[in-house]
């Protein structure tokens, strides 16, 4: 019985991380392509030059041969660069890595298995879409889905585990003599 | 610390920062901090706008875009302060502030001093008041070392503030810590917790490290205020400066734009952009040797800016250093893969070659990647026209007029084709 439950968290908080992490993905994607609109009210160019790298190119970029494996996760970019274009894309970056963060929450304290599933789910999301940040090559998001999901693995086995030291919550605090009592 | 029947339960405790109040401060100060970075920008967007309607909607598009932006990296950086400090932890012996920190035996606690922060909380937007928890820990002089009198009295009577800020923890875990350090540090706990807890003999010694503690935060603040009135202040004159420049730009009125460009690189010579814009009005009003050297200004400031590569670039083609120009249009192409403009001036540059083939296949690309960009459409209709090949020009001209109706340069095109046609029916 105590197996099969363990064996169900397993597989629900892992799936429970990556379902989270990409609704709110799609939240800060069309939550940020609204405050691009506001922004940019009633204008076709933009407000400060700061922000005119924001914008990416709308057309696919290959450096790889498709069929390949760099080419296949180019694809991958490609698509998601689709799916949210322009200023949506930047939202649904922010909201992903939040929404894997924030997710990552449900598998505190569980069981080692569960935390390190959770760890591999979570930390390849937050890797892979924090790397397409700093470039949108095949390669950097390689490297960046590996350190992510090795990283916040060995977080969450090592440093997401009970409390090691007794919070200070469960101290009493009818332990601390009453305001004003004289020892 | 023992459990209700007298044994020891544990032989230490650990205050770790509440996830509420986290939550709190990165809202609280995602408020102040946004409503700070849009006053520039509120000065800065006004030439831009053509009523307040149009202000407010975009002020509030940026006030959100800060306010999240600031929200979120403030939660992430407490997240992570809190996961590499660790929480406070409370020995038998005595008290650690954060996981690396030295322990302040309780016996060297010579006071503790808790008072209210309002214009702190007022302006992070904090729900309660926060307070600031100081300890003063006695410093004793090692007495192995060999030091004068007077050294030994100095050394014997500094204390040494360390400060607690109540906004990272819950309202009772900080009352209850207080009560605690209280409790282990001077054998009582105060009524209230707005008070100051000290020994009898440190009370000279506390009173001028207090005086000297409150002098220095008075002088940070007022060093921090002054660096916000002038870096904002800045900033606005900055953001009007160059939106003004632009505005006149779009209409077409390069001396006004070049003087508005110009004030905004006296107020900040490293702003790059301006000094493309500038260098970009000068060449509108021929003053070639200017924006040849402001090109060159704003390419030191920021090497990678492709707008000015491609600039520079136009103006050797101009003045036929063609390989100079194809070197810089080399880099633009690495840099920017995308760009119609280096596409265009790589057209312009292999017109000027006679490579024709290159022309057409460059402006093959402009036309794919550029279908939506009425003044990308009408620099390829032009360069058609002057391939002499008044068809395909006239169709582009006609697609961008399509694309932007007020697009004065293509209607000029179109006319200029029409003519340039008939002329070569006439010729035949």
């Amino acid at each position: 019985m105590k197996l099969s439950k363990e064996i169900v968290e397993t597989l629900l908080v892992p799936g429970m991380v990556v379902f989270v992490a990409c609704v709110f993905g799609v939240v800060g994607g069309a939550y940020w392509g609204v405050i691009d609109y506001l922004r940019n009210f009633g204008s076709s160019i933009s407000l400060c030059p700061y922000f005119d790298h924001l914008q990416v190119a709308a057309l696919p970029f290959r450096a790889h041969t498709a069929g390949s494996f760099l080419g296949a996760i180019e694809d991958l970019i490609n698509c998601y660069n689709l799916a949210f274009p322009g200023a949506t894309r930047f939202g649904s970056g922010l909201g992903l890595i939040g929404g894997a963060f924030w997710a990552l929450r449900f598998a505190r304290g569980r069981g080692l298995l569960c935390r390190c599933f959770a760890g591999v789910a979570g930390g390849v999301l937050i890797g892979a879409r924090a790397a397409l940040m700093l470039g949108s090559g095949a390669g950097v998001f390689l490297v960046g889905l590996v350190s992510g999901g090795l990283l916040t693995t060995l977080y969450m086995i090592f440093g997401a585990r009970e409390e090691q030291i007794a919070s200070w919550t469960l101290l009493e605090l009818s332990q601390v003599p009453a305001a004003g009592q004289k020892l | 610390m023992s459990s209700s029947n007298g044994e020891p339960r544990c032989l230490r405790y650990q205050l770790n920062s509440n996830d509420r109040s986290m939550v709190g401060l990165a809202l609280g100060s995602a408020c102040t901090v946004s409503t700070l970075i849009c006053l520039p920008d509120a000065v800065g967007i006004i030439p831009t706008v053509p009523d307040l309607l149009h202000w407010t909607v975009r002020l509030l598009g940026l006030w959100l875009s800060a306010f999240t932006l600031w929200s979120l990296s403030c939660l992430a950086l407490l997240h992570l302060a809190r996961f590499a400090c660790g929480g406070i932890i409370l020995y038998e012996r005595g008290i650690k502030l954060w996981r690396f920190g030295k322990l302040i035996a309780w016996s060297d606690v010579s006071a503790a001093v808790v008072e209210k922060q309002p214009l702190f909380s007022f302006a992070f937007g904090l729900t309660s008041v926060a307070r600031r928890l100081t300890l003063y820990e006695e410093k004793v002089a090692n007495p192995a070392q060999s030091l004068g009198n007077w050294q030994r009295m100095m050394a014997a009577s500094r204390l040494m503030p360390q400060s607690i800020p109540s906004f990272h923890f819950a309202e009772d875990e900080f009352r209850s810590l207080f009560a605690h350090i209280c409790k282990m540090s001077f054998g009582f706990v105060p009524h209230s917790l707005d008070c100051c807890v000290f020994s009898p003999d440190a009370a000279a010694v506390l009173r001028a490290t207090s005086k000297r503690a409150s002098l220095m935060r008075v002088v940070l603040s007022l060093i921090i205020a002054c660096g916000l009135v002038t870096f904002l202040g800045r900033r606005a004159a900055i953001n009007y400066c160059y939106n003004a420049g632009s505005q006149y730009f779009t209409k077409m009125d390069y001396a006004s734009a070049a003087r508005q460009y110009r004030l905004a690189t006296k107020i900040d010579p490293t702003f790059a952009q301006a000094w493309d814009q500038l260098a970009r009005s000068e060449l509108r009003q021929g003053d070639l040797g200017p924006a040849e050297q402001h090109w060159r200004r704003a390419l030191q400031m920021k090497p990678d800016l492709v707008e000015s590569k491609v600039g520079l670039s136009c103006l050797y083609i101009y003045r036929g250093d063609l390989q100079a120009a194809r070197v810089l249009l080399a880099q633009c192409a690495c840099l920017a893969p995308h760009n119609s403009a280096v596409y265009l001036t790589q057209a312009a540059l292999y017109l000027k070659l006679g490579d024709y083939r290159q022309v057409h296949s460059l402006l093959a690309v402009v036309e794919r990647e550029s279908a939506a960009n009425a003044s990308a459409l009408v620099a390829a209709a032009r360069i058609y026209w002057q391939l002499k090949e008044y068809e395909q020009s006239y169709l582009l001209a006609g697609k961008a007029l399509r694309l932007d109706p007020s697009c004065s340069d293509a209607v000029a095109l179109l006319r200029l084709c029409k003519l340039s046609a008939s002329i070569k029916r006439q010729d035949r």
